[in-house]
């Protein structure tokens, strides 16, 4: 059982406060400061709340960060002027804002995120990539995890002086799955705007890996090896080959068919469907075939184990073909060839092919072609959504006519 | 203080004047909301055909390559899907990214965009010679005055738009670079939320008020085109200067009221989507979305014809 207790006091334009954490028996308590100009202190117990969750959630999951304040600093949007120190966390703030963003969360979730790798793990420099995509990965399962269902899409208007949460945009999961999302995944690339080594294409790959990984073999699985990792290499130096090791243990999995491929920018992953036919065949059913392509030169076939004769080993890369009598097939392929043909017989003809339908491997350089549709969908939420897309082009015009 | 109250009086009387007419004659300002109708909807039917077959981003849209999450969004189709990709359309955002659109200047937009938008100032050119001939002249109706007055008023209007684009795009490329691109920075690194508020302030003020004084000047042109019939755009926009000098308060105060209404629409607005709290979705946001159109292009119509009946007022007052 876990507590947070608080105690601060006020004084000047800063707040001090400490975090009083009750763990397994020993208590640790840790100072957070927090510096605030004087138009954001009326916000100082959204900081202080934000602070401690974030700092539980992730000592919870990587150990606890080694004892030393921490410094939130909340610097205006955009600010220059400010540097960054390895024990001030930057938060930049909206001029206006509202309720509803949680932007600050963010920024904060980021920069403690970077503490508690780069403070308690140290990485060979030619490695730092490797730390990048681990804060990154970090980043999106602790603001996932903090501010789900209660966050939104924050346009910045006027360089952004002002940012509005708008209440109609979420940025929480979907529907189908319960992990972070693609706008959850840029709104970290954004709050990760002043750790470059965290946005490098290297870091960014590696990132993609590591959730493709996790859609692979789990979530639970990969978290807890992201979390043993991190108490295990705690003030050791750490190697890509270390996490390797880590994940390979804790998942009970040979990895090598993924690793170190995944991290090499230079391979390059691409499946998708290459053609599809469907056509009635004499005794009244339909006959289909589809081609599915490996576009790219890496390989995805979810095992170390090579073909056996003309059977195949590993059954990664998933197929999808959905038929108009409302049959749906679930195909798989070792994504080892260069192609690979699916026939199918069926009572109704074949509306569509997917390949990878649950968007498992994240690394694949090209979504848009996996998947070819023989029938379009139902119109209406094409209609509705190309109708709101209508207005805001109607908006622009306005704007742009309104002043000739 | 007689020449004072006769301007602020002769302010309002415009305004009101214009907002009459287009509460009494609701079939002009729904011949513009129908134009930019008309103008937006073959793309947006492009774009729903193509999202119908959802393999990638939709062609109008002109985007990259396509993020993981909307192409599983696009091939769900999910009642949602409205929510992912452009949240600045609906609701308080729409203004905001409007108002912010004009001062930063509009990011770069696909060809089909760029296109439809030209059109859109092109077709306004020649309803502006319509709604203004009818606002001026009252008794000439029907859809032959219409035509009449399109063929006859709607080169020099196109004229006068392109002069006036000329110079807002002078505007953008010249002084905003200077003033906000260089400003701005400077404002982000001042400690002080007062000083920063302030000056950031004064250099949208300083840009802002220069495009509406062009925007001031090319409908002012556009009243004197149609209440002179002078086809020569020279001319009219020395007539449109000298009544921008003689009646610089009572324009002034037009644009302090058309704006008052603007952010007292705005903040309604606001307030009640915030206090709402209610995510918009499905046809209701459709029919949200158009509304809010709506009372944009009645705005703008407003704006025109205020300054006309203004022009009309100080063109009579002169030949006195």
């Amino acid at each position: 059982m876990r507590t947070v207790s608080w105690r601060s006091k006020t004084q000047s334009a800063a707040l001090w406060l400490a975090l009083t954490f009750v763990a397994l028996g020993h208590t640790q308590t840790r100072d957070v400061i927090l510096q605030l100009p004087r138009s954001e202190q009326s916000r100082a117990a959204q900081y202080r709340d934000a602070a401690a969750r974030a700092v539980e959630f992730l000592d919870a999951w990587l150990g606890p960060l080694p004892d030393g304040a921490i410094t939130i600093q909340a610097v205006p949007w955009g600010s220059a002027a400010v540097p960054t120190t390895p024990a001030t966390l930057r938060v930049p703030h909206h001029r206006f804002t509202l309720a509803g963003d949680r932007s600050m969360e963010r920024f904060l979730v980021a920069g403690l995120a970077r503490r508690y790798w780069f403070e308690r793990v140290r990485f060979a420099p030619e490695e730092v990539w490797l730390a990048g995509a681990l804060v990154r990965f970090t980043t999106v399962r602790a603001v996932h995890e903090l501010v789900e269902s209660d966050h939104y899409d924050s346009p910045q208007f006027f360089g952004g002086a002002l940012a509005y949460p708008v209440r109609f945009a979420p940025l929480t999961s979907d529907w189908w799955e319960d992990r972070p999302g693609a706008a959850t995944f840029a709104e970290a690339a954004a709050v990760l705007a002043d750790q470059p080594d965290a946005l490098t294409p290297r870091s960014v790959r590696a990132e993609r890996a590591l959730l493709t990984l996790e859609r692979f073999v789990g979530r639970p699985a990969l978290e807890s090896a992201i979390g043993e990792f991190a108490r295990r290499m705690a003030g050791r130096r750490a190697r890509a080959s270390d996490l390797v090791a880590v994940i390979d243990e804790v998942t009970g999995r040979d990895l090598s068919w993924f690793f170190p491929l995944a991290f090499d920018e230079r391979a390059r992953y691409d499946y998708g469907v290459a053609s599809v036919e469907s056509r009635p065949t004499d005794d009244g059913q339909y006959a289909s075939r589809v081609v599915v392509r490996r576009f790219g030169d890496a390989i995805f076939s979810g095992t170390s184990q090579p073909p056996r004769g003309v059977f195949e080993e590993g059954r990664a890369v998933e197929l999808l073909a959905s038929f108009a009598d409302g049959t749906a097939l679930r195909e798989h392929w070792d994504g080892r060839a260069e192609t690979r043909v699916f026939e199918f017989v069926s009572r109704g003809p074949l509306l569509s092919v997917t390949a990878d339908p649950d968007a498992v491997l994240l690394l694949d350089e090209n979504w848009a072609n996996n998947q070819q549709r023989l029938a379009p969908h139902s119109r209406a939420a094409a209609v509705q959504w190309s109708l709101l897309w209508m207005a805001w082009l109607q908006h622009l015009m306005l704007s742009m006519t309104a002043l000739v | 203080v007689t020449s004072a109250s006769s301007a602020i009086a002769q302010s309002f009387r415009s305004v009101a004047g214009a907002l009459s007419f287009l509460l009494r004659h609701p079939a002009s300002w729904l011949l513009a909301y129908l134009v930019t109708l008309a103008l937006a909807l073959p793309l947006a039917a492009a774009l729903a055909q193509s999202i119908a077959l959802a393999d990638g981003y939709p062609s109008p849209l002109g985007r990259g390559a396509i993020a993981v999450d909307a192409w599983m969004r696009l091939r769900h189709q999910d009642g949602w899907l409205v929510d992912e990709f452009l949240p600045r359309t609906l609701g308080f955002a729409a203004p905001l990214d409007s108002l912010s659109v004009l001062m930063e200047g509009p990011s770069p937009q696909s060809a089909a965009v760029i296109l439809a938008t030209v059109a859109f100032a092109v077709v306004w050119s020649g309803l502006w010679a319509v709604v203004l001939t009818r606002m001026a002249r009252r008794r000439e109706r029907g859809w032959r005055a219409a035509w009449r007055a399109a063929r006859t008023l709607g080169a020099p209007m196109l004229l006068i738009t392109a002069v006036a684009a000329a110079a807002v795009l002078a505007l953008y490329v010249t002084l905003r670079p200077a003033l906000i691109d260089r400003v701005l920075p400077l404002v982000a690194s001042e400690r002080d939320a007062g000083v920063a508020l302030v000056i950031r302030g004064a250099a949208y003020a300083a840009f802002g008020s220069l495009l509406v004084l062009l925007s001031v000047m090319s409908d002012l042109a556009r009243a004197h085109l149609v209440l002179s019939g002078d086809r020569s755009v020279v001319r009219i926009l020395a007539m449109a200067l000298a009544t921008l000098r003689g009646a610089f308060g009572s324009i002034t105060l037009i644009c302090l009221l058309i704006l008052t209404l603007h952010l007292g629409w705005l903040i309604g607005y606001g307030v009640a989507e915030v206090m709402a709290g209610a995510r918009l979705g499905g046809w209701r946001a459709v029919a949200a979305a158009q509304l809010i159109v709506i009372a944009r292009v009645g705005l703008r119509l407003l704006w025109g014809g205020s300054l006309l009946a203004l022009t009309q007022h100080h063109t009579r007052a002169a030949s006195r």
